[in-house]
């Protein structure tokens, strides 16, 4: 489950990964480091190893105020994408995401962050079962994602998401 | 920094402590509602703090955190991270419902009590170490996990959360009140009344909770689709063998009844033979089954085929297998323009070449185990016949008008000319190579009698304008009682929701009189005075085929189209032949007032699309007609793959990745895996005599899942859902596959006497889930199923769909000899296939070094070509020519000039079937790259000018001399911009002699 996202997101770093366990009673991903510590929870554990890794190049957030920016995308994509309920609280993340991405490149800042990376990943299993439909609907949002498969270094061994090139839905079909 | 929140909310009081401890200014604002907050992203979540026009936080934790570290009061430890990740998603989602349903109820709710405790409990052994939930002194931590108990801690104690069972919470709790800076958020928000539930109640009563949030939502998710980061490929339903938990738990009375109807194979009803002719009887359900008759000029493609013939044939077959009466025609739709087209080009007559496609259409689908009832054409003698009838009854019925048209008449060809055959000058942009319906370089639609210098395109005379008077069908006046008909029919019948949505818009817009008449040759004769040199519109009389087909087939074929009352009709199509079949077939018919069978139920189909694109025979795009027979892949697993992603409700791809994975996937790895280890396991253990079957309470929970999955198998298809039907063939298999798993027959064999009869009743029951199979895969996979039965040797009885899953084959039955059914399909072979099929756009252009070179070349020798001419040494100049000629094909295949352009629309393309990209004389819109545009500008400049100084002189009425010099000269320049643009210059023209261009 989270063992192929967090070792992804280390090999990101161009670091090694530590052991991944499942920790039982709240389900949350917990990594073990090297002094034998535990860090758990899935954007605990990549702020951990962003942190951990030699170049510090703003990927947290250059300043506090994106600092504090990418720790909302965090927890956005800790709490509600990962725990979404019903197709229908699915949609409205979607929804959501798609909406604020309709003015912006990057979720934080002018450049990738780990609020990038992070929701990435979160949705690639939910973008591998979306229709070409919904695809469009969520125009912004699949920009962004398109963008971030091609960026370097990020999709590593995931499946490519295909993307229709043209606009096969009307527009009146489209959700705005 | 701007703090927006509803009254009571706990999440604000973190943010007020945050700022009180900071130092940090917050204008706290109270609002009624989220739409008065204009900054917020999103909405209905409180608080929402603005901390500048860039920068909005609705994260109360990040808000929090930003805060405190604005005034250099965090401390950046991971462990913080940790504890905040975790309030938000652990905590929360547990708290939250339990405070809602005590607001709600006021009472315990024990479950979700139960759920809240570890939470609890965890926080009870941080608080004992240190009395602060992480280190010596107040974090971000302590803050976020204060606010977000206050409403739990300050409230009545339960059993499970008072403070004997949580003395450290509720020692730090107490503690955190007496501090100034807890104290006075605090009351901020209580409105200084004392912390109570009561204070919270409004605000967390208001939030939208997820539905199943928090720990269930998670596994469930990750245990359906994980595949993240696995580098595996898109499964649409996994083959594997894990348990998948049914919805609803089964009922004591499934399970009885499933036990039950498992010993009644002697009472199930026996198939109905199929006796041609088949007409309608007396007390059956009699069904009318047709397929949107296919142009017979054009070579089908995948995704006609999951439209129209596919789709119906999946229906009828399931039909007769409930031994319902049904009747499937479909045909050739041959008259028309295109046909006359094609066949001066291949110079054969129209019915010529009507024969010629007409077998390879039949062909295709015979390949393709079309079962139709009867296969006929639109050209015969009943067509005429039925056509003329029910024209003739419109006509009494008044309901036919006529009304004069504008249209161009090539006196050369003697005959009216349709839109794609004329030629000549944009009255808007004065573009010389308009065509008659659009303009290529200004876009702009033309009507052709509008078109200045318009040339016949097959003999390049100018046509004349004529009026001509034509035959309308009066539909606005039909429209009531169509209307009251369809309002019927949609309640009554099945019609999928996009046909009703074209319909309404259709009749919305206010139908308009329809031309049914055309001035051609090759079509249905018009019997009228004064129309009799005019045929019948093909859309008219396409539909009418059905019925001319039926009466060809049966000479009793009034009994199915005069029978409303004891006939049902269904359509199958794509969305595009919608109005013709709901508003324009019905409107004759109901017009004609003589108690004709009308549709009652329409089955239209969204767009294939192939590999992200659209399917195109002159480019060479996607899969047509033989194309699938000469893979080498069985009819059948093409049939499979194609209603697996029949596209319903929304288009869908074909993909050659998927369809190779769902080949290994569901095809090989669950459908194919089961049958044949069941039957493998039966000959090699009971020497393929099934032995005893003695089900448990447990094999009938099996037969009663299986009755389920059958049941919605029936309902499925009855409502004409034919992908979920296939899904549910899926998941038989499937369940079968985990029986046998489960029971492990392999050990069971090699056990006590009472294992070693375990394992035959397992067997037995798996051999018979396979029969079953059979049957319900028929109407998808017809010779699998056949295959199966033989391997079973089942007799013909089973092969009826009835709603019980019976013991057809009994103990000391023998079966056939098992085999493999399926085929792996290597991942290489979808790559090779993917490129063969991806026609012209993926052939890389030779490089632009070489299409330059050559351009320059022909420029060359295009000038020696006209030297040459002009000194008019008759042998040197064919030679020069030759070679000239020899230049331009070269670069033209250099630069990959595609086929002719001509028309984009649907019917009547007049290209070869065969052959990729071969270079066209005439160049389609794209000009190619590689041309010097420096020249290619100066020249164009120059054969404007030269244009204008021809059209002078000759609106002056100059002498004929001068004309002629001055139109060769533009001529000359014309040809060396062809020659600098890459065209071919022969076919640049206004007028003049030319050899009739081959196309």
């Amino acid at each position: 489950m989270w063992k192929n996202e967090i070792f992804q997101i280390s090999r990101y770093f161009g670091v090694s990964c530590g052991n991944v366990t499942l920790d039982e009673q709240f389900r949350i991903p917990c990594l073990t480091v090297k002094d034998g510590n535990k860090v758990k929870g899935i954007a605990t554990i990549a702020k951990y190893i962003a942190k951990n890794c030699k170049q510090q190049n703003g990927i947290l957030g250059a300043s506090l105020e994106d600092q504090a920016n990418v720790d909302q995308w965090l927890e956005f994509r800790s709490s509600r994408l990962d725990r979404y309920g019903t197709e229908k609280d699915l949609s409205s993340v979607l929804k959501e995401l798609n909406s604020y991405l309709s003015s912006r490149t990057f979720l934080v800042g002018s450049s990738v962050t780990l609020a990038d990376l992070l929701m990435f990943y979160g949705l690639h299993s939910v973008y591998s079962d979306l229709s070409y439909f919904d695809k469009q609907r969520y125009m912004h949002l699949s920009r962004w994602f398109r963008m971030m498969q091609l960026t370097s270094g990020v999709k590593q061994k995931l499946e490519t998401i295909p993307f229709q090139r043209n606009l096969i839905y009307p527009c009146h079909g489209v959700a705005h | 920094m701007k703090l927006y929140t509803n009254s009571g909310n706990y999440e604000t009081i973190k943010i007020l402590i945050s700022g009180n401890i900071s130092g940090q200014r917050l204008e706290h604002v109270e609002v009624q509602n989220s739409g008065e907050v204009k900054c917020q992203l999103f909405s209905d979540r409180f608080p929402v703090l603005e901390v500048s026009t860039s920068l909005v936080l609705q994260s109360p934790n990040a808000a929090c955190r930003y805060v405190l570290a604005k005034g250099g009061k965090d401390i950046d430890d991971i462990h913080i991270d940790e504890w905040l990740e975790w309030e938000s998603s652990v905590l929360k989602p547990s708290l939250l419902p339990y405070l809602v349903s005590l607001l709600n109820k006021s009472q315990v709710d024990n479950k979700l009590a139960a759920n809240l405790q570890p939470c609890l409990q965890h926080i009870e052994m941080a608080l004992k170490r240190t009395g602060y939930i992480y280190g010596a002194s107040v974090t971000a931590a302590d803050i976020v996990m204060w606010s977000t108990l206050s409403p739990l801690l300050s409230g009545k104690d339960t059993a499970a959360i008072s403070p004997t069972v949580l003395p450290a919470t509720y020692g730090w709790f107490k503690k955190m009140v007496d501090d100034a800076s807890f104290k006075s958020a605090a009351q901020v928000v209580a409105q200084n009344k004392p912390l109570s539930l009561e204070v919270f109640k409004k605000s967390l009563l208001s939030l939208t909770l997820p539905t199943t949030g928090g720990v269930d939502s998670l596994s469930k998710r990750f245990k359906a689709g994980c595949n993240v980061a696995s580098g595996q490929t898109k499964t649409n339903s996994s083959a594997d063998e894990q348990e998948t938990v049914p919805e609803k738990a089964l009922t004591d009375e499934e399970v009885s009844k499933a036990s039950k109807s498992w010993s009644q194979a002697d009472d199930m009803v026996k198939p109905l033979p199929r006796q041609h002719p088949i007409l309608p009887k007396e007390g059956a359900k009699n069904m009318l089954v047709t397929s949107a008759l296919p142009y017979v000029n054009n070579i089908p493609h995948l995704g006609n085929i999951i439209g129209c013939v596919l789709s119906a044939d999946v229906y009828s077959r399931f039909c007769r297998l409930r031994n319902y009466n049904v009747l499937y025609i479909s045909g050739t739709d041959e008259y028309g323009t295109a046909t006359e087209t094609k066949a001066i080009e291949e110079n054969l007559t129209p019915q010529q070449i009507c024969d010629k496609y007409n077998k390879i259409h039949t062909e295709i689908y015979e390949w393709f185990n079309i079962d139709f009832d009867f296969f006929g054409r639109t050209t015969t003698k009943y067509q005429t016949e039925i056509a003329q009838d029910i024209f003739w009854q419109l006509h009494k019925n008044n309901f036919i008008l006529k009304d004069t048209v504008e249209q161009l008449r090539c006196l050369q060809c003697e005959r009216f000319l349709a839109d794609r055959f004329v030629e000549g000058t944009c009255p808007f942009c004065a573009y010389e190579d308009a065509r008659g319906d659009q303009c290529d370089k200004c876009g702009k639609l033309i009507n052709a009698p509008e078109l200045k210098q318009p040339k016949c395109k097959v003999c390049k005379n100018t046509p004349v304008v004529q009026t001509s008077e034509h035959l309308f069908l009066d539909l606005p006046k039909l429209e009531p009682r169509l209307s009251a008909y369809l309002d019927a029919e949609f309640e009554k019948g099945i019609w999928t929701s996009n046909t009703k949505v074209i319909t309404k818009a259709w009749i919305r817009d206010g139908l308009k009189p329809r031309c049914i008449t055309r001035d051609l040759k090759w079509g249905t004769p018009v019997p009228l005075e004064g129309f009799k040199e005019k045929v019948f519109y093909v859309w008219y009389d396409a539909p009418i085929g059905y019925m001319s087909m039926t009466a060809n087939y049966t000479e009793q074929w009034k009994q199915w189209w005069n029978n409303p009352s004891k006939v049902q009709m269904y359509n199958f199509m794509a969305k595009d032949n919608v109005p013709f079949h709901s508003v324009i077939f019905p409107c004759c018919l109901l017009g004609a007032e003589n108690n004709y069978t009308v549709v009652n139920n329409l089955s239209a189909t969204e767009y294939l699309n192939y590999e992200d694109g659209k399917f195109s025979k002159s480019r060479g795009v996607g899969v047509f007609g033989n194309n699938a027979r000469d893979t080498g892949i069985p009819a059948d697993i093409w049939r499979f793959y194609l209603l697996f992603i029949r596209p319903e409700s929304q288009d869908s791809t074909f993909n050659w990745d998927d369809f190779v994975l769902k080949n290994n996937s569901e095809l090989l790895n669950n459908l194919g895996n089961f049958i044949n280890r069941a039957l493998a396991f039966l000959e090699k253990n009971f020497d393929s005599v099934i032995p005893e079957i003695t089900p448990t309470q447990e094999d009938s929970e099996l037969m009663a899942y299986i009755t389920r999955e059958l049941h919605s198998y029936i309902d499925n298809l009855e409502k004409i859902k034919i992908k979920d039907g296939l899904r549910n063939i899926l998941s038989i298999s499937k369940l079968g596959n985990q029986y046998i798993q489960a029971h492990k027959p392999w050990l069971l064999i090699k056990g006590s006497p009472e294992e070693k009869l375990r394992a035959g009743t397992v067997i037995g029951i798996a051999v018979n889930i396979t029969n079953l199979i059979s049957v319900l895969l028929q109407p998808y996979m017809p010779e699998v199923s056949k295959t199966i039965q033989q391997q079973l040797s089942a007799p013909d009885i089973v092969n009826v769909v009835v709603d019980k899953f019976v013991c057809f084959l009994k103990p000391g039955h023998k079966i056939g000899k098992p085999s493999p059914l399926f085929q792996k399909i290597e991942p290489s072979l979808a790559s090779e296939l993917r490129e063969k099929f991806a026609g012209q756009s993926s052939k890389q252009s030779v490089s632009a070094a070489d299409a330059e070179r050559l351009s320059s070349e022909v420029a060359k020798q295009g000038d020696i070509v006209r030297e040459l001419k002009s000194k008019g040494e008759k042998s040197q100049v064919d030679v020069e020519v030759k070679k000239l000629l020899e230049l331009k094909k070269q670069l033209a295949a250099a630069q990959g000039v595609p086929e002719t352009g001509g028309k984009k629309k649907k019917g009547g393309k007049t290209d070869n079937s065969k052959g990729q990209g071969q270079p066209s004389k005439k160049s389609s819109v794209n000009v190619p790259k590689v041309a010097d545009p420096a020249l290619v500008e100066s020249l164009t400049t120059q054969v404007t000018q030269q244009g204008d100084t021809v059209r002078q002189l000759k609106a002056s009425k100059a002498a004929k001399p001068e004309v002629d010099s001055a139109v060769a000269k533009l001529l000359d320049l014309k040809r060396q911009l062809a020659v600098a643009q890459g065209l071919n210059p022969d076919d640049i023209g206004a007028g003049g002699k030319k050899k009739k261009g081959k196309k």
